[in-house]
């Protein structure tokens, strides 16, 4: 078969499980926000699959791709009213712009890619541990100008009021989008030299890999998977400021994934699932206090970041691989059924 | 940029390097001898800061906060290498990392959680926010308190590095732990002292950091460990020269910058530094002391 069609085929399976997911939560109705969350966080948790699964760089900074998709979707799609009232420093042709949501989704997209390929450049011609807190200063220069770029994002007020465009549907199509993109490029020739350079890159660049070159490839396509994701987040979320893209939810996403399997797109997912089960069911225990005999703590702040933190220290202590290990779900079904001979 | 404002700039860069110096050498010591890269050092410096906070809003005496301060932050640091790290030894480079990571956020929301989100105040003393004139220059006290320790820490640590057993046996170790094992020095005890190490140092920072912060809250120790870090991979990773330096030139660019910076790049002047930072890099990606080693 060729290979891309048994690549994507490979992902369907995973794209399979989110349908089900999607069915149930429509079935069931009432759900259907908390699904949108999971869907927009297995499209994240996918781009840093693509670029640190496959070569190895953990990435802290994609939240500052996510936000960039985030801001530029949040920035088009305002209400124009607001704008002008809000955001007094964006050119004209950006103040009247009321594009159409897969327009804006689009351009959120190019923005994450666009940033990517800028930032990548420089910051990967690093290795190892250098690369690891470059990325990291990207987060930090990402956060100053969200938060100070005030005439344009609204700083730290955040922008509020976005229009409800990601619908459950849609956050469906793209999380699907995503796993199979991400599952091709593993699969590519790109993919597969990168997953060399990961194991060793001196071998691999004795052998010719441009590993450079390679990464950079496989940090763009994570910008524009998360830019996409980072609009579908601000239409769900309705209002964006610095903070949703700064440290904690760079560790919730490192805890997704981390947790699923780093090695794997199916790991990605699942470990979107695990953490969004958390944020969603936690949070409502945040307010309430606990009484532990003589002590009473009167609010639980940061209760899911603390639920985040055992979960990845178990996984961390237990099966540093991750849940779903080093397989693919199919390529370990296949690898179990040509072992019996039929 | 008159040459007045420049000289006024470099002095107060020293001081703010300095800072940036001591945390960069706590991280240095422990990256370069386990390639761990302690995201939980910025919490050694709360730590620091809530032990401040609680002695001297009991009136104790500087004589007693200081060693209060420094042994609260070293036995934090053991305890970090002996309940979290310790379990991992042998790990990659990745789970240290993430382990750090999480061990970070554990502390923070335990902070958050345990004593309160919102920031407590540090009892300003009195010799903290004063003030000299030296011809048209001001400096602080906490300015020349700040570098003169960190200059005395300095001499003192080389000398230790230099000089005796278990200094040598670290720096040894930051060559190649593996070879210093074959030669017989135990790597339990190079590891916890490494810790110790970065604990006091962290402790020290702590002190000067919050002498003139003010207040202290869960998430305070994270910017300034943040630009240790970036000072770490400036100077060239696992150098502790190049931490030194890394911290200092960090430290005046960031104040240089500040007085060159008109009002309109001033609110974005974290993310000029940063960015020349990274520029300094893609001309030096071994750092400013390091050697040239790598792939790509």
């Amino acid at each position: 078969m060729w290979w891309p069609l048994r690549s994507a085929a490979g992902a369907a399976l995973v794209a399979a499980s989110l349908a089900l997911v999607a069915a149930w939560g429509w079935l069931r109705g009432g759900e259907q926000t908390k699904l949108t969350h999971f869907f927009v966080n297995v499209t994240i948790v996918v781009a840093l699959q693509a670029f640190s699964g496959n070569s190895g760089i953990l990435s802290f900074g994609h939240m500052a791709l996510f936000g960039a998709g985030a801001y530029v979707a949040g920035i088009l799609t305002l209400d124009p009213a607001l704008k002008s009232i809000y955001l007094t420093s964006l050119p004209h042709f950006l103040q009247d712009a009321n594009p159409r949501w897969w327009i804006a989704l689009a351009l959120a997209a190019v923005a994450g890619g666009a940033l990517a390929l800028v930032s990548g450049i420089p910051i990967l011609r690093l290795d190892g541990a250098s690369a690891v807190i470059a990325i990291l200063a990207l987060l930090l220069i990402a956060d100053v100008v969200f938060g100070s770029w005030t005439g344009v994002t609204r700083g730290g007020a955040g922008l509020i009021g976005l229009p409800p465009e990601a619908t459950m549907g849609r956050a469906f199509a793209f999380a699907v989008a995503a796993v199979v993109a991400a599952r091709i490029f593993k699969d590519s020739k790109t993919g597969l030299l990168l997953r060399a350079s990961r194991e060793d890159a001196f071998s691999a660049a004795s052998v010719g890999v441009a590993v450079r070159a390679y990464r950079v490839r496989a940090w763009v396509l994570s910008g524009v998977i998360a830019g996409a994701g980072g609009a579908l987040f601000a239409w769900w979320i309705g209002t964006i400021s610095p903070t949703d893209f700064f440290l904690a939810p760079t560790f919730a996403l490192i805890v997704m994934f981390i947790v699923g399997g780093k090695r794997t797109v199916a790991g990605a997912v699942v470990g979107a699932a695990l953490v969004t089960l958390v944020q969603e069911q936690v949070r409502g225990y945040e307010d309430s206090s606990v009484h532990l005999g003589l002590f009473t703590i009167h609010r639980l702040t940061g209760l899911t970041q603390m639920v985040l933190v055992v979960m990845i220290l178990i996984v961390m202590y237990l099966r540093p691989e991750g849940i779903v290990g080093r397989e693919e779900p199919d390529e370990a079904v296949a690898r179990f059924l040509r072992r019996r001979p039929a | 940029m008159t040459f007045h404002e420049f000289v006024q700039q470099c002095i107060n860069g020293l001081s703010l390097g300095s800072t940036y110096a001591l945390l960069a050498l706590g991280l240095a010591v422990l990256f370069s001898i386990m390639g761990l890269i302690n995201f939980a050092h910025g919490e050694l410096l709360t730590i620091g800061g809530y032990v401040m906070w609680t002695t001297l809003h009991h009136d104790t005496s500087w004589w007693l906060v200081v060693p209060a301060t420094l042994l609260a932050t070293t036995l934090a640091a053991v305890a970090m290498e002996r309940i979290a790290f310790r379990p991992l030894r042998g790990a990659s480079i990745e789970t240290l990392l993430v382990t750090s990571f999480a061990l970070a956020f554990f502390i923070q929301t335990a902070l958050q959680i345990g004593v309160s989100a919102e920031p407590e105040p540090i009892a300003h003393t009195g010799w903290s926010s004063r003030g000299y004139s030296v011809g048209a220059y001001t400096i602080g006290l906490i300015q020349i308190v700040t570098t003169a320790v960190t200059f005395a820490v300095l001499v003192l640590l080389t000398f230790f590095l230099k000089r005796t057993l278990l200094g040598v046996s670290i720096r040894a170790a930051a060559e190649d732990f593996a070879v210093v094992r074959l030669m017989g020095v135990p790597a339990g005890r190079v590891v916890v002292s490494a810790f110790a190490l970065s604990g006091l140092l962290a402790g020290i920072a702590s002190l000067l950091f919050f002498a003139s912060a003010g207040s202290v809250s869960p998430t305070s120790g994270t910017p300034p460990v943040v630009a240790a870090f970036i000072a770490v991979v400036l100077g060239g990773l696992g150098n502790l020269t190049g931490a030194v330096v890394g911290g200092y030139v960090l430290g005046f660019a960031d104040q240089i910058l500040a007085a060159v910076h008109s009002n309109t790049i001033l609110q974005f002047h974290d993310a000029v530094v940063l960015a020349i930072l990274i520029g300094i890099l893609l001309l030096r990606p071994q750092g400013l002391v390091g050697r040239r080693e790598g792939i790509v």
